[in-house]
């Protein structure tokens, strides 16, 4: 079985600086801006139909996705 | 490592039962109002008045702030953690990427209150409030988020 390639420490901390960098006026409101492809636009809608008719409430929503994120976190590879 | 016995519900139980102005913000509030993201903690903006309150809301979780409540005003934000991490932001009035002041009390007013269970909520920003605090960091994350809350925002009567 190949190894499953992975993040060294530094590729990591370089990836969230870059993840984080706060964006000039003009990039921040190009990317809010930028128009929803067809797909984009569907895809979005079926997720957040599916999210809302799966977990109808606040509560459910909130704790569905704190034990989705905590399962991804426990399970990336490091 | 030990297994975190954390529970959220009580979690907001304890800051709703603290008398503390607080306001969910951050992606925990998009997820709340019904958008699939992801995220590993917990966004606060509190009035400029209630950290210790809310300090000591989160004591019995094992959850202690970096900071006491007059050095985290004077910086304006600071963390409590534990198992958990909480970002608190506690400024009067914060600007915007594009210059807009916003201040906490008129945020506040506009809260909307959203049901956890029978006898627990939460409060949010409004929808346009919400905007407006993901303009604070302007990370590519926060327009990813601005869009989506903006076709959230039309979807709502």
């Amino acid at each position: 079985m190949s190894q499953v390639p992975t993040f060294t420490p530094e590729q990591r901390a370089e990836l969230d600086a870059w993840e984080n960098r706060q964006l000039s006026p003009e990039e921040f409101r190009a990317r809010v801006q930028a128009p929803w492809s067809d797909q984009e636009a569907e895809d979005f809608g079926a997720l957040v139909a599916w999210f809302a008719k799966r977990y109808p409430t606040a509560g459910e929503r909130l704790g569905a996705m704190r034990h989705l994120t905590a399962q991804w976190l426990a399970n990336r590879p490091r | 490592m030990h297994a975190s016995t954390f529970n959220e519900i009580e979690f907001f139980r304890a800051i709703a039962g603290s008398g503390t102005r607080a306001l969910l913000i951050g992606r925990r509030a998009l997820i709340a109002l019904g958008l699939p993201v992801m995220t590993s903690d917990y966004d606060y903006w509190i009035g400029a008045d209630d950290a210790a309150a809310l300090n000591e809301a989160l004591r019995p979780f094992g959850m202690l702030p970096t900071a006491t409540p007059d050095v985290a005003r004077q910086h304006g934000r600071y963390v409590i953690e534990g198992d958990e991490h909480v970002d608190v932001l506690v400024a009067r009035g914060v600007s915007t990427i594009d210059g807009t002041m916003v201040w906490f009390d008129d945020v506040w007013t506009r809260r909307i209150h959203l049901a956890i269970t029978d006898d627990v909520s939460i409060a949010i920003p409004s929808i346009e409030d919400l905007i407006l605090t993901k303009k604070f960091g302007a990370r590519p994350r926060d327009a990813d988020d601005i869009r989506w809350l903006e076709v959230l925002r039309g979807r709502k009567p």
